[in-house]
């Protein structure tokens, strides 16, 4: 058998007791990823990847990434510029990003992106995804 | 960049011992063991099913 499946639902169907307990030990962190689409071309500093904050800008972002960049040969013909923005991780706890609504997910993007970008733009068009149990990795309790 | 806990190696290390003693059929891919990124899982997936050596059933 071969499991491709998160440890976690792994354990769900293993009997095997200390197994099972190994398995539920691999902690896992939730995610939001917010996408989005602007009218504006070239609403980036500088053509990239995108960016990655560090955790002691106290920023709600943990990256950004310039999709219009990295797939600027297949989306040619397209116009307007595309942004993934990821949020939680391992501070989505303590950022209670688990209360916000869908549109005070929007502004705190918005005002973070005007920070670090200096992007005044509204997105045309945008969803947000909530993933829970995204990504492994330890929870931070940082005092 | 995202990481395992610390302990994470010891914890795989006691997984895969189990495995072994119970000679479990398992197979274990996906980002919860050896790399969170797409690009590690789509390596280790390789890794693992080269392993395995299923060529005479999965010839292109």
């Amino acid at each position: 058998m071969i499991s491709a499946v998160p440890s976690f639902e792994l354990a769900k169907y293993i009997q095997h007791d200390t197994l099972r307990s190994c398995l539920n030990r691999i902690p896992f962190v939730n995610m939001i990823v917010v996408n989005l689409l602007y009218r504006k071309q070239d609403i980036y500093p500088k053509e990239a990847f995108g960016y990655l904050i560090p955790s002691r800008e106290n920023s709600h972002l943990l990256g950004v990434l310039f999709d219009t960049c990295v797939r600027y040969q297949t989306d040619k013909h397209k116009h307007g510029s595309q942004l993934t923005v990821m949020l939680g991780g391992a501070w989505y706890d303590q950022l209670r990003l688990g209360q916000f609504t869908d549109e005070q997910l929007l502004q705190i993007v918005s005002n973070e992106l005007k920070k670090h970008m200096n992007l005044d733009e509204q997105p045309a068009v945008y969803s947000i995804n909530r993933m829970n149990k995204a990504i492994p990795v330890k929870s931070n309790k940082k005092n | 960049m995202k990481n395992y806990i610390v302990g994470h190696e010891d914890n795989l290390d006691d997984i895969y011992a189990i495995i072994q003693r119970e000679k479990l059929p398992l197979t274990l891919v996906g980002n919860s063991y050896r790399g969170i990124g797409v690009n590690d899982v789509i390596y280790d997936s390789r890794v693992e099913m080269e392993y395995l050596n299923l060529d005479q059933t999965f010839q292109k």
